[in-house]
């Protein structure tokens, strides 16, 4: 059967506007003004989470107290959410006898004698506190800058390599990850055990204002991009930083939304994306909030808590080397590497498939 | 990454081969040979720890920037200059397509349906396959049309003053020049091949007899060594 030309024409033309009006129509409309906000709300109409980006159905959301609620439906700036029940955490606990932090039971691995290295960025340039720095945006040089020097210090101090990177990605449009790619590219040549994306969130400042032993500082979001091949592994490492959080600092942190998009975090399986505050909160509580989130990476990395890396094998050491790798990253990356596979043999089976005997007899 | 356990260092290496392998057999299918696609990754490859400074507001990356010569090549060894035209024309619109959506959508990712990464060849691979219907012109317009972004913020950063430098392909082999690239390849030869197998092969009737002798299955690689099996050719054949 030979189906007319034009046809086939009109067919790919329609498919083009189908891909198309979406892109520059129906979502164009969506994009939120400053000041407005997604609310997502649970079965009962209670509120679940503020945030400052566009809420879509089947992002989720893992709260405070690793609840887990899915996005069913969205109405104007609200977003009904389904509870999913408790998410599983890795459970941290501290061995006195080992000197050593352990995940689910199995020693932290400690690691090489080599500093680990940790990588930080600004997607979003610009973004700023509007408390300290007079308004929400700054281009090219945002108060986002002083929140990443401070998370850059701390984290020196506790023994980390840092390689800090002030690319300036404006303008502050969809384009923004495009070009902080190329940073964070340069960036993995470095071989980071970490790399972390800082931003700051766009909500009233309640969602974010805190007291952590005591002192006012800001929360710490942690933000996983489902459209991202390592998403499974990013996930893994949001949730050993939560646990962590969680156990050290109890009330630093304000979850993790898993929500649509790569940001740029399939190019490392421990990638992460964190919102330090809002434009609202004080940038000094945000400096503070992001310097309690750095407490938790030596933990999750392998690092001791005596300003120096762990050494392994060493007598001297505070911290014990561990002797197996962390079971639950190795079976998060197994999965991920099945998905992976798979999604290939099933490409490859869709081309030969299409490409079997349609040659010109 | 000195800490990272035995199935995120797999991870890493199982993906990175993945995407070679890819990347392989997309560039095969802008005709060139196993050797030269080979040679353009290696290329790729090495050129991505290279980093060349232009003016103090432009870097080029050396593998990034493969993509957007591979772009060039593939556009003057296009048969005919009716598909290079398409080609440019295509490159053009995907660079328009690819301003708006960045001047009328909104700054983050979850603002619209897919990552804005696999937007750019999206758009490439449909404008560049229905104006030239190649493979060819969708790489040229994907490629193209991305670095069109790039001339976007260098004007962008002139104009406004702001501190800041366009890193040309900066990610290298990983970047959005080569990434759009091929997944328009993929993509136009997704809809290619669909859509011949829905009009039920290739249209031969009126095509000069040259490009149909190319359509035909390749000849055996080398002579048949029994009669019957040469009799088995022949009955195919008729």
């Amino acid at each position: 059967m030979k189906m007319n030309r034009k046809a086939i024409c009109i067919i790919v033309a329609l498919s083009m506007s189908l891909v198309l009006v979406p892109v520059l129509g129906v979502y164009a409309e969506k994009e939120m003004p400053l000041g407005t906000y997604m609310t997502l709300i649970d079965e009962n109409n209670n509120v679940v989470l503020q945030t400052g980006t566009l809420v879509t159905v089947g992002d989720q959301y893992i709260s405070a107290d690793n609840s887990r609620y899915m996005v069913k439906e969205v109405i104007n700036n609200t977003a009904r959410c389904v509870y999913q029940g408790k998410e599983k955490m890795p459970t941290v606990s501290f061995d006195r006898k080992k000197n050593a932090w352990l995940f689910d039971n199995s020693p932290v691995p400690v690691v090489s004698s080599k500093k680990p290295t940790i990588a930080l960025y600004h997607t979003h340039s610009d973004e700023s506190y509007i408390p300290n720095d007079g308004k929400e945006s700054i281009n090219g040089n945002g108060g986002i800058y002083d929140v990443g020097q401070a998370l850059n210090k701390k984290l020196k101090g506790l023994g980390f390599n840092v390689v800090y990177n002030k690319n300036n990605h404006n303008p502050h449009d969809i384009n923004a990850y495009n070009r902080s790619r190329r940073t964070a590219a340069s960036l993995i040549k470095q071989r980071p055990d970490a790399i972390i994306d800082v931003h700051r969130d766009a909500v009233p400042a309640s969602q974010y204002q805190t007291q952590v032993k005591g002192q006012e500082v800001t929360k710490v979001k942690l933000v996983v991009g489902s459209q991202n091949p390592n998403m499974k592994t990013n996930l893994e490492f949001a949730k050993r930083l939560k646990s962590v959080m969680d156990r050290k600092d109890p009330g630093l942190s304000n979850g993790i939304y898993i929500g649509k998009g790569d940001y740029n975090q399939d190019l490392s399986p421990r990638a992460m994306l964190i919102e330090v505050g809002a434009h609202t909160n004080s940038k000094n509580e945000a400096e503070k909030g992001v310097m309690l989130f750095a407490n938790t990476l030596p933990t999750v990395l392998g690092v001791s808590s005596d300003n120096s890396v762990n050494k392994t094998g060493t007598a001297s050491s505070k911290a014990s080397p561990a002797k197996k790798p962390l079971s639950n990253e190795n079976s998060t990356a197994g999965t991920t590497i099945a998905i992976i596979l798979t999604v290939v043999a099933a490409v490859i089976a869709g081309y030969y498939w299409l490409n079997r005997r349609t040659s010109a007899k | 990454m000195s800490s990272f356990p035995f199935g995120l260092v797999a991870l890493l290496i199982i993906s990175v081969l993945i995407y070679f392998g890819i990347a392989h057999r997309m560039l095969d299918r802008l005709h060139l040979s196993d050797k030269s696609a080979l040679a353009v990754i290696a290329a790729m490859i090495i050129g991505s720890f290279i980093d060349i400074p232009i003016t103090g507001r432009v870097t080029i990356n050396l593998g990034g920037f493969i993509a957007v010569i591979l772009a060039f090549y593939v556009l003057f060894a296009a048969g005919t200059w009716m598909e290079r035209t398409r080609a440019i024309i295509a490159a053009a619109v995907t660079g328009l397509v690819l301003f708006l959506a960045a001047r009328y959508l909104g700054a983050e990712p979850e603002n619209i349906f897919i990552d804005p990464l696999y937007i750019y060849p999206i758009v490439a691979g449909v404008v560049g396959y229905l104006a030239g219907r190649s493979r060819r012109g969708a790489f040229f317009a994907a490629v193209i049309g991305v670095l069109s972004l790039d001339v976007g913020q260098y004007v962008y950063l002139i104009r406004t003053g702001v501190r800041g430098t366009v890193h040309v392909g900066g990610a290298g082999a990983f970047d959005s020049l080569v990434l759009a690239g091929l997944l328009a390849v993929l993509l136009a030869e997704f809809i290619g091949e669909t859509l011949e197998r829905i009009q039920g092969g290739p249209e031969t009737e009126g095509r000069p007899e040259e490009l149909v002798k190319n359509l035909r299955e390749p000849e055996p690689a080398h002579k048949p060594l029994q009669d019957n099996y040469k009799e088995g050719d022949n009955h195919e054949d008729e």
